[in-house]
Order: structure tokens, then C-alpha cells, then sequence
């Protein structure tokens, strides 16, 4: 964490000022959240990546908080508990996020504290609202002079749909989105080997006979557990949970076991399709050919394109947009599109990012589904490559007592520039007559 | 004061091995009786060792209170304060090699991997509790637990006996140290497939601003790492030596590096044997890796050589030191000026 100077502060004001102006003229109003809150709201929402970056603590009164690392979950709160009325709800925010980097890591180079600007779409459908979100996050940059900025899209529904067709249960098709960065930097292997140990892919027949055995084993223990009665069987401590749910769990898992040679299939088709990104077009006809060469529907991106289609509506040309088909979040409730903004610069930094992410309200222990969508710059990075026009800051006028005769005579014609809409500071350390 | 106060595990696996490590280096600790909780190294006059638990090892290194130590790495990570004093100064010695683990009841036959347990921890939060935890590695094992997605828990804290946990009933599972996986399994607990936190294996940590700025602590610190790091070389290697009957010194050369790999780590010295009479014998001597002593044999054989003996080297230096180098390299940022 660090200070702000004046003058970084003049720019992230200005910068601010003018992302306030642009998503105004689209209704969004602003607001604000706590910046501590109940650690339980962010765990919530998060999945590995933020929830081991919580600053969380117990708070005098013994109650768990975290310094908020987003914004998101409590915006939505807010309007959760405001809205009612049908409409979608446009809501625009800005403050400073905490999230620990830990130095050993990657993160570690990370600022541990930062300013985000962002605005979140609640209760409104793809994909016409995806249009709208993306367009602003772009007219936001233009507006701050900002036009060396790349926007990346991408689309969890179409991987997701693609994983769909292989028949996998749940838990195997979180482990490849949550691989999809590892295969995209074209680290198969590595996640070959992960899944074989983690029983996804058996290798050999060694481990195929070795499964069948356990199978069978567990099987016929399920069957004692059932005829004999709880607790006969395993005899062993089991700690707070029951046995039947023990059992039933098991039972649940067994049966969603993965056909080892659909996973494979399925983790072949996504180390191909995680590595096409690119122009638009190209981007849509290869991936449709990876698609269509491992046995998925290829109009299985349709989604992706619609989005496309929306954002050509907000008067955004094709040539702006990359897509990429690696991008995805493990995160459950993140379901459609999701984009970054990059500066072009040598840096190559990200600039901000967001998505849509329709099952969010459900995570957060809201008994529906509300579409929603946002996004949000890193304002920090922003303001610092804004080129526009700020309005230049004169330095103030210094006023010596020593020149002026008297500090009264200072403090006085200090008033009168004020008074005309001028900067005047006095310089006390000239003293002049103390009268 | 300027002695080197050099802080030892006191007990455990820890204990045997840097006893082992310094005798084998020369640095044999002379202790009065094993009540005693200091110590010194005849061999190395103005270092005191001083006994301690390894759990309080990086703490005291980091308050001053030690200026050098032996530790685990997983203690280190663990207790370590971030921008504090304590620098990591050589990051494996061979010994003490563990693993903290994620361990679960065997009966919960369900739960292999980190993500089945992600899903128990939501199965316990839906009915209203957290999932506990016993460890002594509050800081790594949240961090571990909520990269992997198993959000709700609560760590118990517990000081020893952490594999009755579960079953006394005052945490769920448990996350230990482990070398060979024994006695969880005794206890009725079972390693998931994923749950290893860190791998570690005990190193040497330091406290950087008294390093930095006494100068004779710093001097006693290289000559201790030149001769972990010379020993540890040494204990690769073995010296041979052969009597091979040859033209010349060249020839004998010659017919040795036939063999390159087996020339030795600098080639070998050949030396003429002066019998009294007129002789062609030559003594040829190589340092190679133990692993290749065979082959040296054989080839010593080949070329018709007598009296091959082999003999262990105590010893190996090189131009520098490394760990000594990367240290002075670290220690920049403690460099205190006078102004």
C-alpha cells in the first residue's frame, strides 16, 4: 500500500470526473459500500484466487470482516434490497479494493491496494445488455484519451457448452475450466498428469483393474451399510457427519464416476480450443473447426457471436475486439461473456475487466437467478495513461507578509483573489509586521 | 557482541540431523550434558549455539534475539514475518524432509481429493457450521485451503498430538507434518490425493541486519557455509587412485581420458612412482562421482593398472561460495550507514 501525491490524486480526480460523465448519460447512478465488511460475503463469492487474498480478521466484537477486495457482491446486495420495480438497475462506483499479494508469488509484484472505477447492469439479459456494458468500458477509455487499449472477449457459457457434450459430471468439468489457463499456455501435460492423479484419466491397466476393485469394494460396502444398518460396517470414527451422509455422498460420486476416454476427448478439445484468440472472424472459424473435428455442435458459439453482434450495435467496430476462447474464470456463477481491456503499451497491463455473471445473486443466498453483468478499471493504471485535457492546475499564488507589510495585509489580499475565484496560499514563514 | 549466536532445533528428527551435518563438517557442538540448553563449537571459537524449539527458531531469528539457525522450511514460511529481518541463506541440507498434508477421517470414504473436501465444507456450512481444522500451521493451511476452494473453516489451534483430533472430536481433520504417512494411517486418517501444502526439508535462515552490519558474525557465518557446502560436494565424490604402467606421463594421459567422463573432476594428476630402479610405473589419481567408481575400476583394470584404492574426500572447494555469494547479495538492503 502506498501514498498518493497531489498530483496522481489531480489525475485519478480528473479521470474519475470524466468515467462519471459517460455512464451518467447511460443512467447509472452512483454508490457507495462499506469498505470493511463480513468476511462470509466475500468467501461467498469467491473463488480461490480472491478468497486467499482477503485481508479478513475478527474485529473487536469478535465478528469476521475483510477490507472489501471488490465491489461487486455488495452492489449487488444494495440493489438487491433497493430494486423491485422490474427494471435493470445501473449503478456506477469508486474506492479503493484490498487484496494481499503474497511475495513469494507470481502476485506478489501486485499493489496490495488499489482504486477501482466500475459500474454493474443488474437484471438484464444477454445479449443486448452485454453490448451495453462492453461499449461503455470502451467509450470510458476514449473519453480519457485512452485509444492504444486492446479489449479481449471471451465466453464461459460456449466452454462450458463444449464440455457439455462429453457427458462429465460437474466436478470434472470445473477442473478443466479451472485448468484452461495452464492449457492455454499449452501446459497439457502438466494438467494430464494432475488429472491421472486425481483419478480423471487412468493410464494403465494396473489403475484401471485397481479402480474396478475399489469400485467394487465401496460398492458392496454401500450395499452392507444399507442391509446392516449404520455404524455396523465401518465401525469408525466418522466425526460430525453421519454415515448415510458419508454414504449417499459416495454414492452420488460414484455415479457421476467419468468415462476416462471422454474426459480425454473432452481435455483434447479444450487444450485446442483455449489456444484460439485472435481477429474476430478468424477466431470465430477456427474455433468451429476445432469444434466440429471433436464431435461438439459447432453452433455451439452462437452466444459469443451474439455478444459480437451487440457490441457492433453500440456503433463499436469488429476491429477492436480479440476474442479468446481460453478465457474463462472457475467460478461458477460467472456464465456468459467475460472481456479485459489491456493498455498496448510495452507494459501490457490490464487496464480493468468484467463479465457477466448470472448466478451470482444465488451464490451470494438469494433464492433466484438474476441476470447481471459489470466491469471495472484498475483506475489507478487509468488515470495514468488518461491523455486527455485535464484542467491544468496553476500552482497558487504565494503571498509574503514581508512584501505585503503585514500578515493582515496578506491575509487580505489572499480573501480578495479568493474572492475572484483565484488560488492564494501565504507564506507564513516571511513574517513581515505582526500587527 | 559479536559472537555468532547460532540457534539449533532442540529435539526431533531436526536435532540428529544438523548434529550429523556439523560433525561431518568439522563442527562438531561440544554440549555440556543434554540438559543444557547452550553450547559451543571447539572448532569454531566465537559462534554460541543455543538450543531451541524449532517452532520459536525464525521468531527469535527475526527479534535479534539469534543472529543464524537451523529450521524447516514449512516452520519458516509459517512463522516469518513479511519485511522483517530473517533471510533465507541455504534452502535445502539434505535432512529433515517432510510434508505437511490435509488429512481426513479414513471413514470418510467420499473424500479423496481438495475439491470433495470443498464440497463437505459447503455440505457443513448449509447445516450451519464450519469445517475445523487442527494444525500447527494456522498461516499456511488457510492460505492452502482457500486457494483450493474450501472456504468455510475455522483453524483450531492445538499443540501437540494433532492426530487425536478427530477423534476426540474437537476438530474435523487435520493438516500435520508427515514423513512417511505411518502413523496418520495408525491413527485412522487418510493423506488426500492433492493435500500437500508444502514439501519441506530443513534450511538455514539468518537475521539479515545483524548479519549485514557485524562484520564478524558475517565471517563466521562463511566459514560455517563454506564447509556445509564444501562437505556436501565432498560427500559426492571419491578419490581414486591406481598404479598404471605406461610410456610416458603423456601416454598415460592419454589412455586415461580415453574414458572423458571418467577423467575426474579436473583431470587427473599422474605422478611417476620412483621405485629406486629404472621404472615405467605412473600413480594416477582422479576425484569422481561415487556412482561412477566402477567404471573407474574397470577402466583403471583396462589399462592394466595395480593398487586401485578409493578413498572418501571430507572436502571440496570451489572458486566461491555459493550460498555464502547469494547471502552478501541479500544482505544489501540491512547495510546501515553512519550518515
Amino acid at each position: 500500500m502506498q501514498d498518493v501525491g497531489p498530483d496522481s490524486l489531480t489525475k485519478r480526480d480528473a479521470a474519475s470526473n470524466a468515467l462519471r460523465r459517460v455512464l451518467d448519460l447511460r443512467g447509472y447512478e452512483r454508490a457507495e459500500t462499506p469498505i470493511l465488511e463480513q468476511t462470509e460475503l466475500y468467501i461467498r463469492k469467491s473463488g480461490g484466487g480472491l478468497s486467499s487474498r482477503l485481508y479478513d480478521f475478527s474485529e473487536p466484537g469478535g465478528l469476521n470482516v475483510s477490507l472489501r477486495p471488490e465491489f461487486t457482491a455488495a452492489i449487488l446486495r444494495q440493489a438487491a434490497e433497493r430494486s423491485g420495480d422490474g427494471q435493470p438497475v445501473r449503478v456506477m462506483y469508486d474506492g479503493p479494493v484490498f487484496r494481499y499479494a503474497n511475495p513469494d508469488e507470481e502476485e506478489g509484484e501486485k499493489t496490495r491496494q488499489f482504486t477501482q472505477f466500475g459500474a454493474e447492469l443488474i437484471g438484464a439479459p444477454a445479449p443486448s445488455a452485454d453490448g451495453e456494458v462492453i461499449a461503455m468500458a470502451l467509450e470510458g477509455l476514449d473519453a480519457l484519451g485512452i485509444s492504444d487499449s486492446r479489449i479481449v472477449i471471451g465466453h464461459v457459457g460456449v466452454v462450458v457448452g463444449a464440455l457439455g457434450e462429453f457427458n462429465l459430471s460437474e466436478r470434472a468439468k470445473l477442473f478443466l475450466i479451472n485448468n484452461i489457463a495452464l492449457l492455454k499456455a499449452g501446459q497439457l501435460d502438466s494438467v494430464s498428469d494432475t488429472a491421472t492423479e486425481l483419478g480423471f484419466i487412468s493410464d494403465s491397466v494396473v489403475d484401471i483393474e485397481k479402480a474396478a476393485a475399489d469400485r467394487e469394494r465401496i460398492t458392496s460396502t454401500i450395499e452392507q451399510v444399507m442391509a446392516e444398518g449404520v455404524g455396523v460396517t465401518l465401525g469408525q470414527n466418522t466425526g460430525v457427519r453421519s454415515l448415510e451422509n458419508i454414504v449417499s455422498r459416495l454414492a452420488r460420486k460414484m455415479s457421476q464416476a467419468d468415462n476416462p476416454e471422454d474426459f480425454k476427448r473432452a481435455l483434447g478439445m479444450l487444450a485446442r480450443l483455449s489456444q484460439v484468440s485472435g481477429e474476430v472472424d478468424e477466431a470465430f472459424d477456427y474455433a468451429q473447426r476445432i469444434l466440429r473435428e471433436t464431435g461438439v455442435t459447432p453452433n455451439l458459439i452462437t452466444p459469443l457471436l451474439e455478444v459480437i453482434d451487440s457490441v457492433e450495435i453500440e456503433g463499436i467496430s469488429r476491429e477492436r475486439i480479440t476474442i479468446d476462447f481460453g478465457m474463462a474464470r472457475g467460478i461458477a456463477y460467472y456464465t456468459g461473456m467475460l472481456f479485459d481491456l489491456y493498455s498496448c503499451d510495452d507494459s501490457y497491463e490490464t487496464l480493468g475487466g468484467g463479465g457477466r455473471y448470472d448466478g451470482l445473486t444465488r451464490a451470494l443466498g438469494y433464492d433466484k437467478d438474476v441476470p447481471s453483468l459489470g466491469f471495472a478499471y484498475n483506475l489507478d493504471s487509468v488515470a495514468e495513461r488518461a491523455r486527455f485535457a485535464t484542467a491544468t492546475t496553476e500552482s497558487p499564488e504565494t503571498i509574503s507578509p514581508s512584501t505585503e507589510g503585514s500578515i493582515r495585509d496578506a491575509v487580505a489580499k489572499a480573501r480578495l483573489l479568493r474572492g475572484q475565484g483565484k488560488r492564494a496560499a501565504i507564506n507564513f514563514n516571511e513574517v513581515g509586521d505582526t500587527k | 557482541m559479536t559472537n555468532l549466536r547460532l540457534a539449533l532445533p532442540s529435539t526431533g528428527a531436526l536435532y540428529e540431523g544438523t548434529a550429523n551435518l556439523l560433525s561431518d563438517c568439522g563442527l562438531g557442538v561440544r554440549r555440556a550434558n543434554s540438559r543444557r540448553y547452550t553450547a559451543d563449537i571447539p572448532s569454531l571459537p566465537g559462534v554460541d549455539v543455543l538450543y531451541q524449539r524449532q517452532s520459536d527458531i525464525t521468531i527469535e531469528i527475526d527479534g535479534g534475539s539469534a543472529d543464524l539457525g537451523v529450521v524447516g522450511l514449512d516452520r519458516y514460511y509459517e512463522s516469518r514475518l513479511e519485511q522483517g529481518d530473517t533471510v533465507l541463506i541455504h534452502d535445502g541440507l539434505g535432512f529433515g524432509g517432510s510434508k505437511l498434508v490435509i488429512a481426513v477421517p479414513d471413514s470418510w470414504l467420499d473424500v479423496t481429493t481438495m475439491a470433495d473436501l470443498a464440497d463437505v465444507a459447503l455440505e457443513f456450512r448449509a447445516k450451519g457450521r464450519d469445517l475445523r481444522i487442527a494444525s500447527k500451521y494456522a498461516r499456511l493451511v488457510k492460505r492452502f485451503l482457500n486457494q483450493n476452494g474450501v472456504n468455510y473453516v475455522s483453524m483450531v489451534h492445538v499443540s501437540g498430538g494433532l492426530e487425536a483430533a478427530p477423534v476426540m472430536g474437537y476438530a474435523d481433520i487435520i493438516a500435520d507434518i508427515t514423513a512417511t504417512g505411518t502413523t496418520l494411517r495408525e491413527n485412522g486418517l487418510r493423506v488426500l490425493i492433492d493435500g500437500t501444502v508444502i514439501e519441506s526439508q530443513s534450511v538455514i535462515v539468518g537475521n539479515g541486519r545483524a548479519l549485514a552490519n557485524y562484520p564478524e558474525k558475517l565471517d563466521l557465518t562463511r566459514q560455517i557455509l563454506e564447509k556445509i557446502e564444501a562437505s556436501e560436494r565432498a560427500s559426492k565424490y571419491q578419490r581414486v587412485t591406481g598404479d598404471i604402467q605406461g610410456e610416458s606421463e603423456e601416454e598415460i594421459a592419454r589412455q586415461v581420458m580415453k574414458r572423458p567422463e571418467l577423467g575426474g573432476l579436473n583431470g587427473p594428476t599422474i605422478s611417476a612412482v620412483h621405485t629406486g630402479k629404472r621404472s615405467n610405473w605412473y600413480t594416477v589419481q582422479v576425484l569422481v562421482k561415487k556412482s561412477d567408481l566402477p567404471d573407474v575400476v574397470s577402466h583403471f583394470r583396462g589399462l592394466g593398472g595395480i593398487g586401485i584404492a578409493a578413498n572418501d574426500v571430507q572436502y571440496i572447494y570451489r572458486e566461491s561460495c555459493e550460498s555464502y555469494d547469494r547471502l552478501v547479495e541479500n544482505l544489501q538492503p540491512f547495510i546501515e550507514s553512519d550518515g
